[in-house]
């Protein structure tokens, strides 16, 4: 009983620190920038409504801000996945020179990769990429690919048992077709975390989208909101405006693929 | 089996999808970057600038753009690329000139204990191109500074001043009947208005320490003179400042420690403070947002004693430059733009109508100048009246020292260090 | 045992990762990491100083601030961010009612940028504006209301309340891990009559600790890349108590223009971020011989 009442008091007080604030900021967004500063709390506006929406969605090609984000995301979360899978299923196996490969493809966790604007930006625009959306997403697979190879790679040594890859080599099968057969399957579940991942650090991501873009053709979304909150020209409740919108498709997009990450993770049951 | 050929299925499809954006967006980048071939297409060059198309600069800017395209159409075609925010604009212009490649035509702050950027190789000289007409129109003093190895590598344009404003209205209140002159008379206003729970000072410690900054320019050079930052920083006039700044944060609002820009600003446009120290791109914005802009009176920063040469306090000069690797078509194009830019009726509009005020020469009739408004006017008139002009602590400093600035002068303003402490170990920073 | 196969069968798989890790990771090192023996402002020739950049390093309390406030940050992150996370996966995993829309509202908050959190909370802490204040100066606490980001007591505690409090990402990967613990290890230890809590202390937990090492790891490495919060929120200050090792290099390479001393911290956030992978996989081992 004692933990029963426990457990709600944890979920609810977690659920006021998440939603108060957002609800502080739907509301803040919802008033002119002076008034945000006339009182104290913050939203004792007289002027409701939605002008800062209006003059967001107006004053700026959101639209075209939001595509790229989305290109960016999405290519560099599917780009990432993909290789992060691949190269997990050779650590399945023993081979020459393992112990070598893992510490590659994880030290860059730590690797401060702010510090690299320099030879990105040489190397974005020695191939050509240079204010273009590949350009961007392809920096994004770069910095983004020690998370998602750990996250896939955890997930397959617990998700891929030893015997069933025995099995499917006592099978006769070779390696590339047990990929394809067994473990592939198995595997996605990760994959589909580490892209959730991707897809979320791309669409957040701002360093490198302003560094890499020139002009609306490869603006994302959060450079626009950047532009918002410049240091001498600062309107935050439009700046809030445009975070809500910003934050709108990747909400569609999860309620709508809601149920086929829970069918994807699968839950387990607990017991009452 | 079947998973195994669902998997199959989303994999193929991933995979498909990921090949057909990456297509898609390369050839949208290589159709949208494809260069300007040859003759009989317009020479084209992007400008890169920060102001916003709601402030007035940004309005007056575009609108000049579009005029000079529409009247060179078919010969030039002046593009633009638009990025709000100083800071990251900046930063990414240092890292194009790094790699070799800076933008066409950009702007920058003039920095004299930072000479990177005309050290560079990367700037156009514009030496050919600076005909005795359009000399006339600078101080010979600016062309010097943007001389480098005999060639010029700049055009000198914005040097905004720092004005003082106060609130009529909100010191009428706290029983104070005119604006000081003196410091003094300052503080015994701020004694007052803090009586009456009124800041005396718009005050932020985030970025650039700005207006923490303006001040402590203001009280440094009316101590020290103008050449006060030229030599140590530990002199007894720095010293002097350093304790003016540490009293003025007493005054100042609770977030003014780790505080912003533009909420000092509003501090100031809500009516929780009386007194703010910034540049002309203030006017729009005391303009547009306070409930009466009459109440804001811009008039000359107190002095020591009234019989001192009195002092304004300005920006950087923000001069234009160019790439060093444009073509010649480009480079004679640009000169062309800028001289244009930078000619009487244009720079009139400026000050008119886009509230920015310049380098270049520029003289406006009392009817212009009622016409740019008040503020503007007081503006133009103080800066130009002054006996001494001297450049912002920040934009003087070296590099290395300004990054330690705003931390000093929060360790000032929370009492963790003494004045003395302060200067020397600003001294000390700027000396490595 | 497992399979042992030949490299140029691995290689296959391995060679867009090798890829892309040469291009992002080995090939800026290389450009970058000699600059740290040299003094360059990013533009001009750069000229030799040697080992004297991390001499100057130790030399300025800004870098020992930001290592020590790292190192907190690293901390906050193993102690207090990942067991939160942690808890509410275990207590979404019982499935109690509208755990569905707990799970997402968990994670709203992870989906808005870094940046934005870290601006709503610059407000919702601001003593003037901030609801937080206001509602203690209505509940008759004025004295609580302090100004939490301009004092160099609460500041650092204050840009680490986001971090603390959103752990949608942390809660994800529990989840995740959690889906893969076969049923029968519950219905086993049921039938010994454990309840909830027993079952999650001696069962779950003990499974799950491979995901607790990338949460581990994940939350350390986002606190050494992360300038967001200490830079939004207080610039660093207030004179330098939130100073943290990715906004002294940030400072040093885009306010200060000196590059060398950039990459030097580089270097020593790598050393820093390498040893404590390398204290969590000795402590894997360890945990792993226990539990085997």
């Amino acid at each position: 009983m004692m933990a029963r009442i426990l457990r709600w008091a944890v979920l609810l007080a977690f659920l006021a620190v998440v939603l108060l604030p957002l609800i502080w900021l739907l509301g803040a967004s919802l008033e002119p920038n002076q008034e945000l500063f006339s009182r104290p709390g913050g939203l004792a506006s007289i002027h409701w409504g939605f002008q800062n929406y209006g003059s967001v969605l107006v004053e700026a090609p959101m639209l075209l801000y939001l595509f790229n984000s989305l290109f960016v995301s999405a290519a560099s979360a599917l780009t990432g996945s993909a290789v992060a899978t691949l190269a997990a299923y050779a650590f399945l196996f023993r081979f020459p020179l393992r112990r070598l490969f893992y510490p590659l493809l994880t030290f860059g966790l730590f690797v401060p990769t702010s510090a690299f604007m320099i030879p990105y930006f040489l190397m974005v625009s020695r191939i050509g990429l240079y204010n273009s959306d590949p350009g961007i997403a392809l920096v994004y697979v770069g910095i983004s690919l020690p998370t998602a190879f750990l996250i896939v790679t955890t997930h397959m040594r617990e998700a891929v048992f030893a015997e069933l890859l025995e099995a499917s080599f006592l099978d006769g099968a070779t390696v590339h077709q047990t990929f394809r057969g067994i473990v592939a399957p198995l595997a996605l579940p990760g994959a589909v975390t580490a892209g959730i991942f991707l897809v979320i650090i791309g669409w957040n991501e701002l360093l490198y989208a302003l560094l890499l873009s020139q002009d609306d053709l490869s603006r994302t979304v959060q450079v626009a909101i950047s532009f918002l909150v410049a240091t001498y020209t600062a309107n935050f409740t439009q700046a809030f405006a445009a975070m809500i919108i910003a934050v709108l498709p990747v909400v569609a997009i999860y309620i709508f693929l809601n149920r086929r990450i829970v069918a994807g993770l699968g839950m387990v049951v607990g017991l009452k | 089996m079947r998973k195994g050929e669902t998997v199959m299925n989303v994999g193929r499809t991933s995979l498909a999808l990921v090949l057909v954006l990456f297509l898609a967006g390369g050839a949208a980048a290589f159709a949208g970057g494809a260069p300007e071939s040859s003759a009989g297409k317009p020479v084209t060059f992007t400008v890169y600038f920060h102001f916003t198309p709601q402030e007035a600069r940004g309005v007056v800017l575009r609108d000049f753009i579009k005029q000079y395209n529409e009247q060179h159409a078919g010969k030039v075609t002046v593009q633009t690329s638009y990025f709000a925010d100083w800071l990251p604009m900046q930063q990414k212009i240092r890292t194009m000139v790094a790699a070799n490649q800076p933008p066409d035509v950009f702007y920058f702050n003039y920095n004299p204990n930072d000479l990177s950027l005309f050290k560079s190789g990367q700037l156009m000289n514009f030496s050919p191109y600076m005909d005795t007409q359009w000399k006339s129109r600078f101080y010979q003093s600016d062309l010097d500074t943007m001389t480098y190895n005999g060639q010029l590598l700049a055009i000198p344009m914005e040097q905004g001043p720092v004005i003082f404003y106060f609130n009529k209205g909100l010191l009428q209140q706290a029983g104070v009947d005119s604006i000081p002159q003196t410091w003094d008379e300052f503080f015994a206003m701020a004694d007052k208005l803090k009586s009456a729970g009124i800041g005396a000072a718009s005050l932020f410690t985030a970025d650039d320490a700005w207006h923490a900054t303006n001040m402590l320019s203001y009280f440094a050079g009316e101590a020290g003179g103008t050449g006060v930052f030229s030599g140590s920083l530990s002199s007894p006039a720095m010293v002097k400042a350093a304790s003016m700044l540490q009293k003025l944060f007493q005054y100042a609002a609770a977030d003014a420690v780790g505080g912003k820009w533009a909420v000092s600003v509003q501090d100031f446009v809500a009516g929780r403070t009386a007194v703010i120290a910034d540049g002309p791109w203030l006017i729009g914005i005391l303009d547009g947002q306070m409930k009466d802009p009459s109440q804001a009176v811009a008039a000359p920063a107190p002095r020591f004693t009234t019989s001192d040469p009195s002092l304004v306090v300005t920006d950087a000069n923000t001069p234009w430059t160019a790439s060093a690797h444009l073509s010649d078509a480009q480079k004679a194009a640009v000169a062309d733009f800028l001289k244009t830019f930078t000619s009487v009726d244009v720079m009139k509009q400026f000050a008119i109508k886009g509230k920015d005020i310049f380098a270049s020469k520029l003289t406006l009739t009392p009817d212009e100048q009622a016409q740019a408004g008040p503020k503007l006017a007081a503006n133009i008139r103080l800066a130009s009246t002054a006996d001494e002009r001297m450049v912002q602590i920040t934009r003087v400093l070296k590099p290395a020292t300004m990054n330690q600035l705003p931390a000093l002068v929060e360790q000032l303003a929370l009492g963790k260090m003494t004045p003395e402490e302060f200067a020397a170990a600003l001294d000390k920073a700027n000396s490595q | 045992m497992q399979k042992t196969i030949r490299l140029r069968t691995a290689a296959l798989y391995l060679l867009p990762a090798v890829l892309v890790t040469a291009a992002f990771y080995l090939y800026p090192l290389a450009y970058t990491v000699p600059v740290s023996l040299f003094r360059w402002d990013g533009v001009s020739r750069m000229s030799w100083v040697g080992a004297r950049n991390f001499a100057v390093l130790t030399g300025q309390p800004e870098f020992m601030a930001s290592l020590a406030n790292s190192a907190l940050w690293i901390a906050v992150g193993t102690f207090v961010h990942t067991p939160l996370g942690l808890l509410l996966a275990l207590l979404l995993s019982r499935k109690p009612p509208l755990w569905s829309l707990f799970r997402t509202m968990f994670f709203l908050p992870n989906v808005l940028s870094v940046a934005s959190l870290a601006l709503l909370w610059y407000f919702l802490l601001n003593p003037t504006i901030g609801p937080i204040d206001g509602l203690l100066r209505l509940a008759g606490l004025p004295g609580l209301a302090l100004p939490w980001l301009s004092r160099t007591g609460s500041a650092l505690i204050a840009t680490m309340l986001p971090f603390v409090l959103y752990i949608g990402f942390t809660m994800l990967i529990f989840l995740s891990q959690l889906t893969l613990i076969p049923r029968e290890y519950y219905e086993a230890s049921q039938l010994d009559g454990a309840t909830a809590a027993q079952q999650d202390l001696h069962v779950t937990i003990p499974l799950l600790r491979r995901a607790v090492i990338i949460n581990v790891l994940f939350n350390a490495s986002f606190s050494l890349k992360m300038i967001e919060y200490p830079l939004i929120m207080t610039s660093g200050g207030p004179a330098n108590a939130t100073m943290t090792l990715p906004l002294f290099m940030y400072f040093q390479m885009t306010r200060a223009r000196e590059f060398g001393l950039t990459m030097a911290a580089g270097l020593v956030t790598i050393v820093f971020g390498a040893l404590f992978m390398g204290l969590v996989f000795l402590l894997q081992r360890a945990a792993d011989r226990r539990w085997a």
